[in-house]
């Protein structure tokens, strides 16, 4: 990449998207990790109640209630259905009807049937946690996020998901609601950062370049790409014309002078590995240099790790914080 | 794994683990013995798509040949599908275009959950009942998760003859009849919310659309009932495919169950991308004395390392299957190993199909 580093951490929202299977979950977390240092008050948000965050951080399932980590961010679970109830109570005074309604499983039914409805609903819930607290006086309880950093739906929902509140804007054209839309319009369209994970892949990459055209052409944020999961040179610079001339008799011979016993089978074998991750690196670079074409792209690095878990995205946010 | 005569197999599995490469594979195997043999992709990566001569718009068939072996093949369109089922279904021509130019048809695919799963099942249905083919292999919409494939034909019909739905939506029907029993002061006080919230005109096009298709809905349910069934039946297998990681392998293990659960005929899983790491073990010590040493030694150095690396995410690769395999030890699981790049062309296909039928 070159020029500046564009800043991932100085807006309200951090929304990190990208396809299935891509470590979607982790860079989320890892940005939550990377902001927190030099953010006060930093969240972490899932939309999909498939409790990734629970699993990955090894913390308890946080649910609908924003939850203290050891990690310097808090964490959080929203669900469209949750956001509505308690839309409804904290504007419309409809507590007990949401309660009845609940058990009557219509808001189920709302939630999964109407288009846009699940999206503006976590929409929303973003404005509630950043802009309309910050905004508030009457809730000294419930302070403001500087940075919610939103682990959101996959690319293919992106576009609608952010767009949400435009289209209900134009739908509802007065009142309370018209005016909250406007203004969580505004929060995703000035104060939010986006980003694409992407792996070096054709598919991924393709997907991703057709993403970055999609929000540029709907006057959504730029979005930054971060590469998750580059695979590192197999080489440092200056051996890898010696490496890659390596023989299997040779690397018996070396072993044999430092006491370590092999046979040319295995010395091929590990040398074949060398040489595939070379040509893997090399493939990867191109997929990396076209997608430097359309976004600023940062690069987080495969880790060859026993497991994967809190300390793998502290090895990350490390990454992301540089 | 063994195909056992199966006619029908249907390539299923979380995002990003392969499916469409193996589905093709499967499918170029299948031709090997089989006069006609066809494979619908769903959304297949450029790259593989050209390679193999997949046509390029969604709906259109191309036949691929591979050394005397004939296959055909063909890609998803979901709309499309839809629409003929509509067609079919409508009764009428009027009826049809209603359902057609209804905004929220339009979009259906974008909101309701469980449409691209349906069509595809549908599209399936379709290749085995009015067409003679030996062998059929559909890779499947990437899914959420396992359990939205199964359950779409019944979301489907579900939400088109939904009570809850229609209750809801009374007062946004065209004709709505007044009065309809059973709608309480809160479900009305809820509505109007509602229509506040959302748009009356959005709920008025919901309240139409599901209206054009009340007529509909019988044949709609018997449909979806005939698909399930030849999902049931001996001579449809399904492949689970996984990548060798603990949230993909999760993904797995609850589909097998929800087969099991619906009567439904697995084949086996494929573990895909197994990365194989090299044997050779050096101490880090010799390794750290190496890479101080000339080029060549610190290229040996290099390699050593790397090949630590990789044994250590064989470790976890391995600790997370046999996990998988020690809770399904009924499940065979076959193993297709990471190649150095992407699979893009007929030799890499036929190479992992290979690996999955041997």
């Amino acid at each position: 990449m070159t020029g500046t580093r564009p800043d991932l951490f100085d807006r309200s929202l951090l929304v990190v998207s990208g396809k299935g299977g891509v470590g979607k979950t982790a860079v989320a977390a890892a940005c939550a990790r990377a902001a927190s240092r030099r953010r006060a008050r930093v969240l972490l948000a899932e939309t999909e109640g498939r409790e990734g965050i629970a699993r990955l951080l090894h913390v308890p399932s946080p649910g609908f209630a924003e939850r203290p980590t050891r990690y310097g961010h808090a964490v959080l679970s929203i669900t469209a259905k949750a956001a509505l109830l308690e839309y409804l109570a904290l504007f419309f005074r409809m507590r007990t009807l949401s309660r009845s309604l609940q058990r009557a499983k219509v808001v189920d039914v709302a939630t999964d049937a109407i288009p846009g409805f699940r999206d503006v609903m976590v929409a929303g819930k973003l404005y509630e946690l950043t802009w309309w607290r910050a905004g508030g006086e009457r809730n000294r309880d419930r302070l403001p996020y500087d940075l919610v950093v939103v682990d959101a739906p996959p690319t293919g929902q992106l576009l609608p998901f952010l767009r949400s509140s435009t289209a209900y804007r134009e739908l509802i054209r007065a009142g309370r609601p018209h005016r909250q839309l406007e203004s969580i319009d505004r929060l995703l369209r000035e104060d939010t950062g986006v980003v694409l994970v992407a792996v070096p892949e054709e598919m991924s990459v393709a997907e991703t370049i057709e993403a970055v055209e999609a929000l540029r052409d709907a006057g959504l944020p730029a979005p930054i790409v971060v590469v998750n999961q580059v695979t590192p040179p197999p080489f440092p610079k200056g051996v890898r014309a010696a490496a890659l001339r390596l023989e299997p008799s040779e690397v018996v011979r070396m072993l044999k002078e430092t006491d370590v016993e092999s046979d040319e089978e295995a010395a091929e074998d590990v040398l074949r590995a060398a040489r595939d991750t070379h040509v893997r690196v090399r493939e990867e670079r191109r997929y990396i240099s076209r997608l430097a074409k359309s976004a600023p792209v940062i690069e987080l690095p495969f880790l060859y790790a026993p497991s994967f878990g809190p300390d793998e995205v502290g090895t990350l946010s490390e990454t992301l914080a540089r | 794994m063994r195909v056992d005569g199966k006619r029908i197999v249907v390539v299923c599995g979380s995002g990003g683990v392969g499916k469409t490469t193996v589905s093709a594979a499967i499918a170029l195997r299948l031709a090997e013995e089989r006069e006609r043999v066809t494979v619908l992709a769903v959304d297949p990566a450029k790259r593989l798509a050209t390679a193999l001569g997949l046509p390029k718009t969604p709906g259109e068939r191309a036949t691929i040949r591979v050394q005397g072996t004939r296959l055909e093949a063909q890609v998803l369109d979901t709309k499309r599908t839809f629409d003929e089922l509509v067609e079919r279904h409508a009764g009428s021509k009027e009826s049809a275009q209603r359902i057609y130019d209804n905004r929220f048809y339009k979009r259906i695919a974008d909101t309701l959950s469980g449409t691209h799963e349906y069509m595809a099942m549908e599209r399936l249905y379709e290749l085995a009942t009015t067409e003679a083919w030996d062998g059929i292999v559909i890779d499947t919409p990437p899914t959420r998760s396992a359990l939205s494939f199964l359950d779409a034909p019944k979301r489907m019909t579900d939400f088109l003859g939904g009570q809850m739905l229609r209750w809801l939506l009374w007062p946004y029907r065209k004709g709505g009849r007044m009065g309809l029993r059973g709608v309480s002061l809160g479900a009305q006080a809820f509505s109007k919310t509602l229509g506040r919230i959302t748009g009356t005109e959005l709920l008025s096009d919901l309240g139409q659309f599901l209206a054009a298709f009340e007529g509909m809905y019988d044949g709609f349910k018997q449909r979806a009932e005939a698909v399930l069934q030849l999902m049931r039946d001996p001579g449809t297998g399904f492949v689970v495919v996984t990548a060798p990681e603990g949230r993909s392998l999760e993904e797995a293990g609850h589909f097998v169950e929800r087969l099991a659960e619906a009567g439904m005929h697995l084949m086996g899983v494929v573990v895909n991308r197994w990365r194989m790491a090299p044997a050779l073990t050096v101490p880090e010590a010799v390794t750290a004395a190496l890479a101080a040493g000339t080029p060549s030694e610190r290229a040996l150095a290099a390699t050593l390392d790397l090949g630590r690396n990789l044994q250590a995410l064989e470790r976890r690769e391995r600790a997370a299957t046999e996990a998988f395999a020690g809770s399904t030890p009924e499940v065979p699981l076959t193993f297709v190993p990471q190649l150095p790049l992407d699979v893009h062309d007929v030799a890499g296909l036929s190479e992992i199909g290979g690996h999955v039928l041997p």
